[in-house]
Order: structure tokens, then sequence, then C-alpha cells
């Protein structure tokens, strides 16, 4: 195995930082959020402050033989698919909130008792990692998404004006690597 | 030399194919109906035997024969060669027993030895449907129920039009990739059930208090039964 220290010292490590970089928090885009009912254009999503990566994870099966517990993979889950969170600044036109409430009321409105709650009627989400010169370097499709949850939004007039931030949570079916745009 | 502990060897054994562990959700059920002609003819009977108001014409049972149709049809649901009958929520197959005991003489401590004396009858296979918009419980296996009431499960020719029994139902179970196909996921296991009908559905409930999904168990009877190698015996040669 030789000396770890061969390519894994300080000197490596800088080497390495110089030549691959890191990945940065910041670098995403959140490119399309299309429903059959309302699409959140570019001015919307670019108020987009936050989201994640969505997981993506292989089921354990234990098989336990004389003691000792074997580990043996089973089927694939997207664990947080039922609530995959994005977090929008608000503007003064209340454009996303409205678009948010249009969507949710659009799945199931109870003022009619009707909705496009089967699952050949939900929205896609894309979204895309980037490279510091705004390249996208990876990019992902969320498959038959809908929006589970308008986040609450704290109002107070005894604060000094923060700027509202809305936190939308969008279920979906599972996800898939897209080509990069 | 290092000997081989049972775990390296256990380990080696759960990698290969024939005997890696089977996964419990790769399954599917597929449906053939031919010969359950009374499925195909749309029920046609059933409101002649099971109105009770016949002179003013009242139909109970009132559906559409494209429901039924496409409920059937061998693209569409629930009989689907792609993905199976897409409503099956779990299936269970009914166990297999041969009644025995130690009898004979005994003396001094000596036990007598295991006799076998009969097989017992087949139980009845069940499988659960989820509830859909076009409710598979209620236009298929309700009417069906009720004319294998009427009609019985008298051996009929294949053409009569009162012929309830469907060809068969396959419980058919998935490996992951491997063994015969590298790409695709292969049958591993099929389990078909000849001449069947059914002859209980559940009680499917409904509330207010939660959402969630309907489903109700439904008991299959059947004249036999096989287990077959889809890959004709060599797979414990992979």
């Amino acid at each position: 195995m030789g000396n770890l220290f061969a390519n894994q010292d300080i000197q490596g490590f800088f080497q390495n930082a110089i030549n691959k970089d890191f990945a940065r928090t910041n670098l995403f885009r959140v490119v399309s959020i299309e429903t059959p009912v309302v699409t959140f254009d570019e001015t919307d999503l670019v108020y987009i402050t936050s989201t994640t990566l969505p997981a993506r994870a292989i089921t354990n099966i234990s098989v336990p033989f004389m003691g000792l517990k074997f580990n043996v993979p089973g089927t694939a889950t997207y664990p947080g698919s039922e609530g995959w969170q994005v977090t929008f600044r608000v503007g003064q036109d209340l454009q996303v909130r409205n678009k948010l409430e249009a969507w949710s009321r659009s799945i199931f409105d109870d003022a009619t008792s009707t909705g496009a709650y089967n699952t050949g009627a939900l929205g896609n989400v894309s979204l895309a990692l980037m490279d510091k010169l705004g390249a996208p370097i990876a990019a992902y499709n969320l498959i038959g998404a809908y929006i589970q949850n308008i986040g609450t939004w704290t109002l107070d007039t005894t604060t000094d004006g923060a700027i509202v931030t809305s936190q939308a949570t969008i279920a979906y079916q599972y996800w898939t690597n897209a080509a990069i745009p | 030399m290092a000997t081989k502990s049972p775990y390296h060897y256990y380990n080696e054994i759960l990698s290969k194919w024939p005997t890696a562990i089977a996964p419990v959700s790769q399954w599917f059920v597929q449906f053939d109906f031919s010969g359950a002609n009374i499925l195909n003819n749309n029920f046609n009977y059933i409101n002649s035997l099971d109105t009770a108001d016949l002179e003013s014409n009242n139909l109970y049972w009132n559906f559409s024969q494209q429901t039924t149709q496409n409920l059937l049809g061998s693209n569409n649901q629930a009989s689907n060669n792609f993905i199976g009958c897409v409503f099956a929520r779990d299936i269970a197959i009914p166990r297999e027993s041969i009644k025995a005991s130690n009898e004979g003489l005994t003396y001094g401590g000596y036990q007598a030895p295991a006799v076998a004396s009969e097989r017992e009858k087949y139980n009845k296979l069940k499988i659960t449907f989820n509830e859909t918009n076009s409710s598979f419980l209620d236009f298929i296996i309700r009417p069906w129920i009720v004319n294998v009431g009427y009609f019985g499960l008298v051996a009929r020719d294949s053409t009569s039009e009162k012929a309830v029994k469907a060809n068969h139902i396959q419980a058919c179970y998935l490996g992951k990739t491997g063994g015969n196909s590298s790409s695709s996921p292969n049958i591993r296991k099929i389990i078909s059930f000849f001449n069947v009908a059914p002859v209980e559905i559940g009680s499917l409930s409904s509330q207010y208090q939660a959402e969630g999904l309907q489903y109700a168990s439904v008991d299959f009877v059947y004249d036999y039964y096989t287990v077959s190698d889809p890959t004709n015996g060599s797979m414990i040669n992979k």
C-alpha cells in the first residue's frame, strides 16, 4: 500500500483543491417548476433562496447468520419525496404566493370538492447545479410533483420590516438525472 | 493455508444469483380471463337473476360494458402483460399440508414412526386489491362472485356463456437483475392457479377520520395449481 502520505498529504490536498476546487452550496438554480395550472417563470425562480438536493436510498435487508448480520441491498426509495422543501423570497406583488395557492387549490378545492389529484395531473420540477461561471454541471428532474404544503408566514408589525420568505413543500414520486441543459 | 470461515462462505453464497435473498416486493399477478365467459359477456345474466323488481324494469346492477372491458383489457389494468394486474396490493399463496402423526405400537420408550394420512384440501388463494375510481372490486369481482353463486363451479364448456372460471391466475416472482438477464428483472418463479373463480370479497371500509387507501381482500378457489421455474431448471447453474 506504500506510504499514504505520498499523495494524501497537505501538498496533495492543496494541489487537488487547485485542480478540482469544491462544490458550493449556493451554486444551484431551480430551472423550472411546471404544473398544469401555473408555471413559475424566471422572475419567480430567481427568488428561490434555498432548497435541497433530493436523496435516493437503497433499502437494506438484514440477513442474520450465526450471529452476524449480513446487509443485503434491496430496492430503491426516495427519502423525503413526500416533502421536498424550497424557500422563496416573496415579491411585493405576491406572485409566488398566488401561484402556490392556485397550484394547491387545483390539487383539491374544498369549495367544490374537486381537484386534479390523480398522478397524471401533476407537475415536474427541474433543478441544476452549476460551476462558478454559471455553466450547468448536473441536472435533476423531480417527476410527478405537487404542492403539498404552503408554508406559514410570520407577520409582525413590531419588526423592522424584514423580507418575507415563503417555504413551500413539494411532494414528488421519484427523481431522475437529466441531460445537462 | 487459511481456512475459509462460515461467514465468508455464507457471504459467497449470498453473492450468487440462485442463492441471493429474494426481495419481498418484486412480484406481480397476471390474470387470464379467457374461459370466464360470464365476464366477457359483461355479466348479461346478472340483472335477470339478481333483480328483485323485474316488473318495474329497475336495473339494480348497472354499469357499462365499456367499464367492464376497460378493466379487463389485456393491455389495460387487470391483465396487463407488462406489470400484471395493477390493482393487486398483496397476495397470500395458500399453504400445502399433509396430515401426519406418529402412529403404531409404542413399547419401552420406543416411539412409532411418522405416518402420513391425507393431503389437506386446497386452501383459498387470497389477493388484496386497491380500490380505484373505476372499481375493479365492485365492477368485476363482486358481480363475478354473484354469478359464481348462481351458476356454480361445475365444469362447463369453454364456450358456455355461464362459464365462471377464469383460465388461470399467475403469481410471478422477480429476481433482481441477473440470472437469465443482465439488464432487466427476470421471473424466477411462477405459481399458477388454474380454473379460478372468486368466492368472497371482504368488507370495504370507508371513513371520514383519515385519508388513505381503500382495499379489500378477495378469496379465489381453483381446481389445481402448479409451481414452475421459467428458466427451465437452469437457475442453479447461473
